[in-house]
């Protein structure tokens, strides 16, 4: 399900969750008209936007419809800032297994008016857990602010809580979003927002700017490489985009995510921009524990390069003696460089799949692509362009430092 | 397609040569026993010898789109030329049967040096001249050149060894080969000096007891403009490189392995692997993107490959919290005693099966994965020279290294 939401006005992130809650939830909305169906059937309040909406300018496809994906909102507290958002998936192999996505600001703990967002993890909520949706929530048709909170569901089991997301201060994206992507499978949910004025494509000018821009963000199941991660093991194949600590509001696809190697060993386990659920430790050792080990940081592979090894964009191709590397860019910030079309005669861009590993704990890790039909893109584009590949149509979602380097994510219209 | 065969005598290569495209070519061979039936018929001083209880012939899985020959080269009894054979093997392409390539084994001096060579690119369409294994040796099949060239089939691409396969010496010494063909690879393996059950002797490191093993195999196609239009021929072999050395232990170690693809430097001999032919495809300004002829590339398996990783090492990060940049990689094997790795349910310890795969990074061709298309696996573990085990209901053999067991790699071959 791929969804655009542009906006004439701001609204906030709390209605923006109240709204991407109420789409996943009902089937019906399947397109724009559908939506403002929608909107007048359960007397959407303002908050959620619809009555700001830019139509011509947005666009909602259900082709691939996530018919077992949950969300449920509720609200800790009567002020903007303060809502509880669960999206609840279940693993492509293994049905019988949820995870779940929190999406939270948490007033209710007597913070300042800034506070943060968080983007949290879990294996289990204390409510509802298979069922969420089924709960109490709070209605389409209530305002922000109004004193009905739903049923309080938390993360439980494993968890995992993030640093922050963004600020609901003055001039902050959570008070000022003005264009919502995302893309939400039975197998991934990703978002990117744009704070301030936006164009047709949802984007304005301004990236690398946590008041303006943040994404990549979400969660994305990925086929499994290595023998012993399987259902039997407990494994979820899930890996997410984790809150950085020197930057927590940039999400995917800031420099350092293509131009840095993210060192797995590390104890600094914030700058890499994926977690995964969990892992087996399962490196060769004497002895016959494998442990596994829940929300290890890991390394992102694009194309046939993982960043354990370099990044991407790193290439040492004139190797002089034996032990030299000798590797080439992957993906390639440079104006006018081209890949070749399949037939050789023509140049054009780079799709590439998108994995990660850890290969410091033993893991081959998996692929992300193989799962959600999510590429790298390599090439000249504008931000929101869109291609078409085979049968599909791509849109072109620029890394939180925007487009100028040539790597956007492209995410199926479908 | 699996062959063992232990000689309880010294065999000449072109024995060895002629048995080994018999036991392929005669496809009413499909064990020992019919193959000792079959024998009755071949020429006595090519089958003396023959250790039948200890060989073991498997022909599950048949290569019947192989084509096969051996041939004397020139058909002298005496002077120049008389121990000059070719042992040759025309492969198809699995998704791409009109394109065929040759593997040759070739005798060429009078000290019966033996060179590997390889071809693609046909010109010769005839079937490719062999002798009966009922003829005596020295007799010929065939005009005295085919394509202008003595006794040679001749393609338009093709590379030859620098390097023996087999020296004067060692080719005359041959006491057992292992071999496993499909029609999608052909892995070949020689001990030498002593004959044991297993096939396999003492000596390790040393050409003169101890040839190959020598891999050559079809990969399957990684990249979108991978494809058999585009002219690529998705075969890689171990690199031609010091005598009777084939996969080897350096080809695991930091030094001798990582300048692999380099355009521009390197030293091809050092290099384990090689491809046919790649398209390359690095990001350039311009459309032109040329095929390559036998490349010097890299392999390695999942996400680790030698031309970034030394893949028995490991390579950690610093673990501080001032380092998150730091590269950071596991190992592919483990060299030392005891180390094992998880059962799938976690509750056991065992061995690695490792797919393998090759690539060319520096030109942007991400290869393929030869075990998807032929079945072989590099097996990490401790074993002995000969071992089989059963992994999903199919057996392995596990050939070892040129350089022996101790590293504790090999190549698990399957017995089918």
């Amino acid at each position: 399900m791929y969804i655009k939401l542009n906006f004439n006005s701001p609204i906030t992130a709390k209605g923006m969750w109240r709204l991407l809650t109420d789409i996943v939830n009902t089937s019906s909305v399947t397109s724009i008209a559908q939506l403002q169906a929608r909107a007048t059937a359960a007397s959407y309040n303002s908050a959620l936007g619809v009555s700001v909406l830019d139509a011509d300018n947005s666009e909602i496809i259900r082709t691939v419809d996530p018919v077992n994906t949950q969300m449920h909102i509720a609200t800790p507290g009567t002020e903007d800032y303060s809502w509880d958002c669960i999206i609840q998936q279940r693993v492509h192999d293994d049905t019988s297994t949820y995870y779940y996505g929190h999406m939270e600001s948490s007033k209710e703990n007597g913070g300042n008016d800034d506070d943060q967002a968080k983007f949290n993890v879990g294996t289990a909520v204390t409510v509802g857990g298979g069922n969420i949706s089924g709960q109490s929530q709070l209605a389409p048709s209530v305002s922000n602010v109004d004193d009905f909170r739903g049923s309080n569901i938390n993360l439980t089991g494993q968890t995992y809580t993030g640093i922050n997301w963004f600020h609901h201060d003055a001039g902050g994206l959570g008070n000022n979003i003005q264009s919502i992507k995302a893309y939400i499978t039975d197998e991934c949910f990703v978002w990117s927002v744009y704070g301030g004025a936006v164009g047709s494509t949802g984007y304005g000018t301004t990236f690398n700017s946590g008041n303006s821009y943040s994404g990549l963000r979400g969660m994305l199941q990925y086929r499994r490489y290595d023998h012993f991660n399987n259902p039997g093991n407990s494994i979820i194949p899930m890996c997410w985009i984790q809150d950085m600590d020197d930057l927590a509001r940039c999400g995917f696809g800031r420099d350092a995510h293509w131009n840095n190697p993210v060192n797995t060993n590390s104890a600094l386990t914030t700058r890499a921009p994926f977690r995964a659920m969990n892992i087996v430790n399962a490196s060769p050792r004497i002895g016959s524990t494998y442990p596994i080990e829940y929300f290890p940081h890991v390394a992102h592979m694009i194309g046939m390069r993982s960043y354990e090894q370099q990044d991407a964009d790193y290439e040492s191709r004139d190797g002089s003696g034996v032990t030299d590397v000798s590797v080439g860019k992957v993906i390639d910030s440079r104006a006018n460089y081209r890949h070749p079309s399949s037939d050789l005669n023509a140049n054009g861009y780079g799709l590439f799949p998108l994995g990660w590993s850890n290969t410091t704990k033993g893991n081959m890790g998996g692929n992300f692509t193989d799962i959600t039909n999510i590429y790298i893109f390599n090439g000249d584009y504008q931000p929101g362009d869109e291609i078409g590949v085979g049968e599909k149509v791509y849109s072109l979602w620029p890394g939180y430092h925007g487009y100028s380097n040539r790597f956007a994510i492209a995410i199926p219209k479908e | 397609m699996y062959i063992k065969l232990v000689w309880s005598q010294d065999k000449q290569i072109r024995d060895v040569q002629r048995t080994v495209e018999e036991c392929i070519h005669n496809s009413a061979i499909t064990d020992t026993t019919t193959a000792e039936t079959a024998s009755s018929a071949w020429l006595a001083s090519i089958k003396a010898g023959i250790d039948w209880d200890n060989s073991e012939i498997i022909r599950t899985v048949d290569p019947d789109q192989v084509e096969t020959g051996v041939n004397s080269r020139n058909g002298s009894t005496s002077g120049t030329y008389h121990n000059w054979y070719n042992f040759m093997l025309r492969f198809r392409i699995f998704d791409d049967t009109d394109t065929k390539y040759l593997i040759q084994m070739e005798t060429r001096d009078t000290n019966r040096n033996t060179y590997w060579k390889m071809g693609f690119g046909e010109s010769y369409t005839a079937n490719i001249p062999r002798i009966s294994i009922g003829q005596a040796d020295q007799q010929r099949n065939g005009s005295n050149t085919i394509n202008g060239a003595d006794n040679n089939v001749v393609f338009s691409n093709s590379v030859s060894t620098t390097e023996h396969l087999y020296s004067s010496a060692s080719a005359v010494n041959i006491r057992a080969v292992h071999v496993y063909i499909t029609n999608t690879c052909f892995i070949w393996h020689t001990t030498h000096q002593v004959s044991t059950p297993s096939g396999y002797g003492t000596t390790y490191g040393d050409s003169n007891y101890h040839v190959g093993p020598y891999i050559f195999s079809q990969y399957s196609r990684y990249d979108h403009f991978n494809k058999p239009s585009n002219g690529i021929v998705p075969v890689a072999f171990n690199n031609f490189r010091e005598i009777g050395q084939g996969f080897r232990h350096t080809d695991f170690e930091r030094n001798n392995i990582w300048e692999g693809s380099s355009p521009t430097g390197g030293n091809v001999d050092y290099c384990g692997w090689r491809m046919m032919n790649i398209p390359d495809v690095y990001p350039r300004v311009g459309t032109s993107y040329p095929l390559v002829r036998w490349q010097r590339c890299n392999w390695g398996s999942g996400v680790l490959f030698n031309d970034m990783c030394d893949l028995n090492t490991g390579g950690l990060g610093n673990s501080s919290t001032s380092y998150p940049y730091n590269t950071s990689y596991g190992h592919l094997v483990r060299n030392e005693s005891y180390y094992r790795y998880p059962s799938s349910d976690l509750t056991e310890i065992g061995f690695a099966m490792h797919p393998m795969q090759v690539r060319a990074s520096a030109y942007g061709y991400a290869g393929g994965s030869m075990t998807d298309i032929s079945g072989f696996y590099l097996f990490n573990g401790d074993y002995q020279p000969g071992d089989e085990f059963t992994y999903n209901s199919k057996a392995y053999h596990i050939i070892p290294i040129w350089n022996g067991y101790t590293q504790r790699v090999g190549v698990a071959i399957p017995k089918e």
